[in-house]
């Protein structure tokens, strides 16, 4: 499903981030980075999204059918959450189908009442879960996550391990990426230890 | 006693309503002062009072071609300001995407901006006649340039985190542009706005004076040219009058909700 293959990598003007990273994920897998800040873990995520090109090494993603929750939750300030969860869902589904999907994930994640509202009146953690809300909607075959139980209450974080467990029931290679591990090590994660910069996988 | 505190508070807010309108009026009976004034001092033959130009202003309102004068100016204006718009959304994006675009557009925007509307008046004449070409084209060059630089800046400005969740759940162009692009460049499209609906009213009526033979414009070019002064001070009124129209109904409005749309979101430059 993902293969990472002698993966290099560089932002530019700077030192390399990921070095020499090989990774591979199949249907099912769930594999979390571990590891302090800078060191490379979001971007090894961006590089499966498509989003950096590595200077050195291939990527090659099995599928189309992505879902990213990035660090910062990157929503729309000017619609509302249901309509944020709902952008993933356009071109494949009716807009009812997407509505009642958007409001379906939003509920699973404990904020149904705040469906109609925009993002600056939603809390962090909130903003966090529209943001999650989004990438499970798309049904999706990949899963990234980006720091996914940060800024979440405990029952947030296990109505998201919930999420994560059922759509893993479904064959979701997950991706995910945390300073925490106990979450990683509830779902049953392969967790992949990194020192620091740049990351040798 | 109640109802001698019912009167009290009645008279008192009559009194506070007559002196608002007071307020509003005295700038212009201010105005009427000095106008009657400047007539008294030079003669009614080089400066009609208000009450010569208030009679054939009068007159002038009846007439029905005078109302197609004022249509055909703000035909031509909107007409013009459209074209504006059209080409500061279509190559203010992509310049706002790539910044070597921008390097390649911005000199030539800067030229153009700074132009003054003289010079695409003589140009269009000759190209194009007199006709509504020339004030048409000349506010669409007039107003391109603000609408160019705010669109390029507000797209510039956009979050890239959200181009890219854009391009992770492959969103169509048409979507990008609908959901990303012209919700986050609002702000600058509004500020833009208004200013160019300031400018256009204007241009519009200095492009007439040149090229037109009609519009409001053209109007006062003919009264000139017969010296027929409280004509031009009528038609003069018309265009004030309208253009206050303008400026409290529309650009008001805009920057109003410029400022709005602003609030804990920074300001376009």
């Amino acid at each position: 499903m993902i293969t990472l293959d002698h993966l290099a990598f560089a932002y530019p003007g700077k030192g390399l981030v990921l070095e020499d990273v090989s990774l591979r994920l199949d249907h099912g897998d769930l594999v979390c980075l571990c590891g302090p800040s800078g060191c490379g873990k979001s971007t090894t995520l961006d590089i499966v999204a498509g989003l950096r090109t590595p200077q050195r090494g291939t990527r090659q993603v099995g599928s189309r059918r992505l879902g990213y929750a990035f660090q910062e939750p990157r929503l729309l300030p000017w619609r509302s959450a249901r309509d944020n969860v709902r952008i993933g869902l356009r071109g494949w589904l009716t807009a009812h189908e997407a509505a009642t999907a958007a409001d379906e994930w939003l509920g699973r994640l404990g904020l149904a009442e705040a469906a109609a509202t925009r993002p600056a009146q939603l809390s962090g953690g909130m903003r966090r879960r529209v943001s999650l809300a989004r990438a499970f909607a798309v049904r999706p075959e990949i899963l990234l996550l980006d720091e996914p139980f940060a800024f979440l209450d405990e029952d947030a974080c296990r109505r998201v391990a919930d999420a994560i467990r059922d759509l893993h029931g479904r064959g979701v290679a997950l991706l995910m990426v945390s300073h925490v591990r106990d979450w990683a090590e509830a779902l049953g994660c392969r967790i992949l230890d990194i020192p620091g910069a740049p990351v040798r996988l | 006693m109640a109802a001698r505190a019912r009167w009290e508070s009645d008279a008192g807010g009559l009194l506070f309503g007559m002196k608002s309108v007071l307020q509003r009026l005295l700038p212009w009976l201010l105005l009427l002062m000095v106008w009657a004034g400047a007539t008294a001092a030079f003669g009614g033959a080089l400066v009609p009072g208000p009450l010569a130009t208030g009679r054939i202003l009068a007159r002038l309102l009846l007439r029905a071609d005078t109302w197609e004068h004022v249509a055909l100016t703000l035909f031509r204006g909107s007409a013009g300001m459209l074209i504006g718009v059209a080409l500061g959304y279509l190559l203010g994006i992509p310049c706002g995407l790539s910044a070597r675009a921008m390097r390649l557009v911005s000199p030539l925007v800067t030229a153009l901006q700074s132009c003054p509307p003289i010079v695409w008046i003589s140009l269009l004449l000759v190209w194009a006649g007199i006709g509504a070409t020339v004030p048409v084209l000349v506010v669409a060059a007039a107003t391109f340039p603000v609408l160019f630089i705010n669109i390029a800046h507000g797209t510039a400005d956009l979050d890239p985190g959200l181009l890219e969740m854009a391009s992770v759940y492959r969103l169509p162009a048409l979507r990008i542009l609908l959901d990303i692009i012209l919700p986050g460049t609002s702000r600058y499209a509004l500020a833009a706005f208004s200013f160019a609906l300031g400018i256009t009213w204007k241009v519009t009526a200095t492009a007439e004076f040149f090229g037109s033979g009609t519009g409001i414009g053209a109007r006062i070019y003919w009264a000139y040219r017969q010296l027929d002064m409280p004509l031009l001070f009528a038609w003069t009124t018309v265009i004030v009058v309208i253009g206050l129209i303008i400026e409290m109904g529309l650009v008001h409005p805009l920057r109003h909700g410029v400022r709005i749309e602003g609030q804990g979101q920074g300001g376009p430059p």
